[in-house]
């Protein structure tokens, strides 16, 4: 049983002497090449209009990370990224351990916020557009609002996963309530915690991208968005290619954040990814 | 797979006396917030805001004519098109690769750079494959569908226990029967969690891509009242929004208790649903 | 005037656990009534499931009496009244759990430390009394190491030295050599007793090993099953300081186990 992103399964001899990564590998490659190949064939035949061609992205793509555009362009978008991540994040950390110690205040807020979870808060954005303007600060409110409620309710799952067990031991050694938070309450939620924070990113990208769409004066979103009303279809194509890259880059460094900060923990492969 | 009638639910161990507490909690914190609501409208201004009883208003005068149907139904039949026609290869393809693991692993990482793909700055592209109808919309959900659906059945196959599969094959089941007898009931959970997490997102979705090209749709009534400074509709559109979720949710939870009688009811307050 | 002989009273404790589901409330344990002297080594003998556990934890202060009480020199520190449980009591009393009960999250050397960091007794002395057990226990070179990367004997090992760190002065133990191999139990029983001898602490230790309880203890207790009650006391003569390899061919040995072995039923 593998956890997703890992190799699924074993590979009962298969008899051709190369180790199963390599094949993996090359398997993953002639896909890619496959895929490429049928991109750039598609583009010639609808032509540049519908599918841009891919070589014409790749091109761009480069032109912008030369000239430092693409630096600035992240910047903006992943600021915005951080900003969110911060306050919503921030909150959905704090309230749940101020929240806890309360039954009675955690029993009634618990059905708003599962409420709340429903409603796409993307769909907020040109009311928070409308009150907060078209700079950073109001994409920073829809991300911060949207992680926020993610990060809310796996932190509070991770409270209450705490091993009373444990809690207890702890008191006889001498700890106090303030510790007891501190130490076990933390621990125990920060494997949710980092779960939650790993899922909310790429929202929370996705998030700075559509609001940038929708009302902008910066940032890969707008980019993206201004070069299709320039009927640049190739300088919007590598746009998107590059939000994917950086989603995937970030994805990645976070997961290694991730492992380093939960070291102390079996590898659980039913782990909350 | 039996159909049972019996609903499983934990008993409940509160005592009356708490439970009533907590109703009435709620209720206070309701009564409240909307009171927050009204006096800050009175202060900043009910064109910034709007109000609990502007909206109220604005709704009861929505229910009466027949506009606020039509909008609402386009959006959610965008959304449920979407939803199926993404959603439905999302589930079976993980079936279908279930017994060709490298195939899994090769495709895992297109999935997640897929998944990764915003799928909203496409959308001009799906304007121009699909025209400026509903189709287009259709389009995103379905894509945003697609992968979310995929993972969370993924999940799920990965769950199940070989040994479940491997006696299943010793007492004799084809590769077809263990599928539907086996695999099948034990991914279910996890089926309904990836229909739990995409629906409200395919709604969502419908909404946001109605905002940027649309003369139709929930989405199309928030961002037209915002951008004529009238956060009374963009509010009272969005509740609508919200309540279709609650009720695709309601739906879904029946749907699911028929289907899952037999599993214990878990913790309604765990955090749901799996994305890489 | 308190007499020296009783550090630890328990009198007629009683515990049952709320009804559940349409049962009835089970009483686990019955009016349980011994005492504990200052320094002894007492081992208490029974059946798996008499809840020896939940007896420990009465006298842990995790759990409430649901009748009778229990003093600590003279002293009421847990009956069956209203007052706050204080687990521990003011870290006088340590628990070594059937499980090992370590923070996950902290290495071996911190755990052990953990205690008397959050006293705030942590300082020279303690710290190298503490890395001392360690090496006594031969836990030396895995200070670095977390809970999940040792095995289950090194563990309890841990557990073990956490609560000696800090020294209180009774120390529960419930079955904490039980889930390790046998050599492993014999140099732990053998640590114990040396770390008890040159400490004097009071020790009460749970079993169901008839062996061990006479080759540890200078007096065993008999529980019955659950609803447990005392149902023998047997004062162990066997000199110390003992050897746990040759304890079992000492004169008299068989003799106690056969009485023990016949009283637990």
């Amino acid at each position: 049983m593998a956890s997703a992103g890992e190799e699924y399964g074993p590979a009962p001899g298969t008899g051709s002497g190369l180790p199963y990564t390599s094949k993996l590998f090359a398997a993953r490659a002639a896909l890619l090449v496959i895929l490429l190949l049928g991109w750039h064939w598609l583009s010639i035949r609808l032509g540049p209009f519908v599918l841009p061609d891919l070589l014409e992205v790749a091109r761009r793509l480069l032109e912008i990370c030369a000239s430092g555009e693409l630096l600035s362009m992240s910047a903006i978008t992943l600021g915005e990224v951080a900003g969110g991540l911060i306050l919503g994040g921030g909150l959905g950390i704090l309230l749940p351990f101020l929240v806890s110690r309360s039954p009675r205040l955690a029993r009634t807020v618990e059905p708003f916020i599962k409420m709340t979870m429903g409603v796409p808060k993307l769909a907020l954005s040109p009311i928070i557009i409308l009150w907060f303007g078209i700079g950073l600060f109001s994409k920073i409110v829809l991300i911060a609002l949207m992680v926020f409620f993610m990060i809310f309710v796996s932190t509070f799952a991770g409270i209450r996963s705490a091993d009373i067990k444990l809690m207890s031991m702890c008191r006889i050694l001498g700890a106090n309530q303030t510790r007891l938070t501190r130490e076990i309450l933390w621990y125990s939620a920060l494997p949710f915690i980092m779960a939650a924070i790993k899922t909310a990113l790429p929202w929370a990208i996705n998030a700075a991208i559509v609001a940038e769409f929708l009302a902008a004066d910066a940032g890969l979103g707008y980019y993206i968005r201004h070069a299709y009303d320039s009927a640049d279809t190739v300088g919007a194509f590598a746009g998107v290619v590059a939000v994917t890259i950086l989603m995937v880059l970030i994805d990645f460094g976070f997961s290694a954040f991730q492992k380093y900060m939960l070291r102390w923990r079996q590898v659980d492969v039913h782990a909350v990814h | 797979m039996t159909m049972a009638t019996v609903e499983t639910t934990a008993p409940s161990s509160k005592p009356v006396k708490l439970r009533n507490h907590a109703a009435r909690d709620r209720l206070i914190v309701v009564a409240a917030w909307l009171a927050v609501w009204q006096l800050t409208s009175a202060f900043v201004g009910a064109q910034w805001v709007s109000s609990p009883v502007l909206v109220a208003r604005e709704l009861g005068q929505w229910a009466q004519t027949y506009d606020i149907y039509q909008h609402a139904g386009y959006t959610l039949l965008a959304a449920l098109l979407g939803f199926v026609i993404g959603g439905v290869p999302g589930m079976l393809l993980p079936f279908a690769i279930r017994r060709l693991p490298f195939v899994a692993n090769t495709l895992e990482p297109f999935m997640v750079a897929g998944y990764a793909v915003p799928k909203l700055a496409l959308m001009p592209l799906f304007l121009i494959w699909f025209g400026i109808g509903m189709w287009s919309k259709v389009a995103l959900v379905a894509s945003v569908s697609f992968f979310l659906i995929y993972f969370n059945t993924m999940a799920g196959i990965r769950a199940i226990e070989p040994q479940l599969v491997r006696v299943a094959e010793i007492l004799g089941a084809n590769a077809r029967q263990v599928s539907r007898m086996i695999v099948f009931p034990a991914t279910v959970t996890f089926i309904f969690t990836g229909i739990r997490v995409s629906l409200p997102l395919s709604i969502g979705g419908a909404a946001i891509a109605e905002m940027f090209s649309s003369n139709v749709g929930l989405g199309y009534l928030i961002q037209m009242s915002a951008t004529n400074f009238d956060p009374t509709g963009s509010f009272a559109a969005i509740l609508v929004l919200a309540g279709l979720v609650a009720l695709t949710n309601a739906l879904v939870d029946r749907i699911e208790r028929r289907v899952q009688a037999w599993k214990p009811r878990a913790n309604a307050f765990i955090a749901e649903g799996i994305a890489p | 005037m308190t007499a020296v002989a009783d550090f630890f009273e328990i009198s007629n404790l009683g515990k049952r656990f709320p009804p559940k589901d349409g049962m009835s409330a089970t009483w686990i344990l019955q009016d349980m009534t011994f005492s504990v002297r200052k320094g002894e080594f007492l081992t208490i003998v029974g059946p798996s499931g008499s809840g020896k556990s939940t007896m420990l934890n009465a006298l842990a202060q995790i759990d409430k009496p649901s009748k009778g009480e229990i003093r600590l020199r003279g002293q009421v520190i847990s009956d069956s009244s209203d007052r706050m449980l204080q687990p521990g009591w003011n870290c006088e009393i340590g628990y070594v759990t059937q499980e090992d009960n370590l923070l996950p999250w902290r290495n071996v050397l911190d755990n052990v430390l953990f205690p008397l960091v959050v006293q705030g007794r942590l300082n020279g002395e303690t710290r190298a009394r503490a890395i001392e057990l360690m090496a006594a226990v031969g836990l030396k070179g895995f200070e670095s190491y977390y809970p999940h990367e040792l095995s289950g004997g090194m563990r309890k090992r841990v557990a073990l030295i956490r609560t000696l760190a800090y020294d209180p002065p009774v120390i529960l133990m419930d079955e904490p050599f039980g889930a390790v191999d046998a050599q492993t139990r014999i140099s732990l029983q053998t640590d114990l007793l040396n770390l008890w001898q040159t400490g004097r602490k009071t020790i009460i230790f749970v079993t169901h090993d008839i062996g061990e309880a006479i080759a540890l203890g200078d007096r065993v207790l008999v529980l019955t099953r659950s609803p447990a009650r005392i149902s023998g006391e047997f004062p162990i003569d066997i000199p110390r300081p003992r050897s746990i390899h040759d304890v079992f061919a000492m004169p008299g040995f068989p003799a106690i186990y056969k009485d023990i072995r016949s009283k637990v039923v």
